[in-house]
């Protein structure tokens, strides 16, 4: 939960093609027909000194859900985050996926981004 | 006009002459150590609803093989086998392990990833050295 608070700044009155895009933490409870669902999935150290863990990178996917054409939704997370000091892991993202019972398309696309421990 | 004759030690020329017949090998023992790292991992972290819905063994390790448009030496950990359910549907339990690991609208639980966590960078490049240790003697 790493950069839950700067998520939910970047994405409050996110938009794409003129629609707006609710964004839930785990899990989403409304009737959207687009929306993103955040969760942070993995942290790796990235640095160490001292005997003691000095930097970290968290691991973020966000599960883009769409009754439709989701590409520029997806593209539109990717500039966001990307120009928010993300990084994007094209290896970890999934397949396109297509949930049969709810009519929903989904990808998950996922993202990095190190932050430093300060130990006092 | 001065001249300069050098020699290599016979123990290091011997090292050279049996890594140039034995790298194939060497690579694939160090894959297949990485892989059986990753395997150990996907277990452990294999959520517990996952593994009661699996008979068996189901993660497995490839054959190691080529790809020669990229010189690439690969295998693969894999999910393999079937999930039948309690009415008889029979579901490819890769299917079943994407569920958890990537979630999907609607499920009443949130997603439980495993799967790309088990790739631990560190942990597979250490099992990886060791594996070239016993090719490469380092002194």
């Amino acid at each position: 939960m790493l950069f839950n608070a700067e998520i939910e700044t970047l994405f409050n009155g996110f938009t794409v093609d003129g629609e707006s895009i609710d964004l839930a933490y785990l899990f989403y409870a409304g009737h959207a027909d687009k929306y993103i669902v955040y969760s942070q999935v993995d942290s790796r150290n990235s640095y160490s000194a001292d005997d003691d863990i000095q930097g970290v990178v968290a691991i973020y996917d966000f599960d883009i859900y769409s009754k439709g054409n989701y590409y520029n939704i997806i593209e539109a997370v990717r500039q966001l985050l990307t120009s928010n000091n993300w990084t994007w892991q094209p290896n970890r993202d999934s397949p396109d996926l297509y949930d049969v019972d709810t009519g929903y398309y989904h990808k998950t696309v996922c993202f990095a981004k190190p932050i430093q421990i300060t130990n006092n | 006009m001065a001249a300069f004759v050098g020699g290599l030690p016979d123990d290091l020329i011997k090292m050279f002459t049996e890594l140039e017949i034995n790298t194939e090998q060497m690579l694939s023992d160090m894959i297949t150590a990485g892989a059986a790292v990753v395997e150990a991992n996907v277990n452990a972290k294999m959520p517990r609803d996952f593994k009661k819905v699996l008979n068996g063994n189901n993660v497995k390790i490839t054959k190691v093989y080529k790809t020669p448009s990229d010189d690439g030496i690969n295998c693969q950990v894999m999910i393999t086998g079937y999930f039948i359910n309690r009415h008889k549907q029979v579901t490819p339990a890769p299917l079943v392990a994407n569920i958890f690991e990537y979630g999907r609208s609607g499920a009443p639980y949130p997603k439980q990833p495993f799967f790309r966590a088990s790739f631990n960078e560190s942990q597979i490049e250490k099992a990886m050295l060791d594996a070239q240790k016993k090719y490469i003697e380092e002194s």
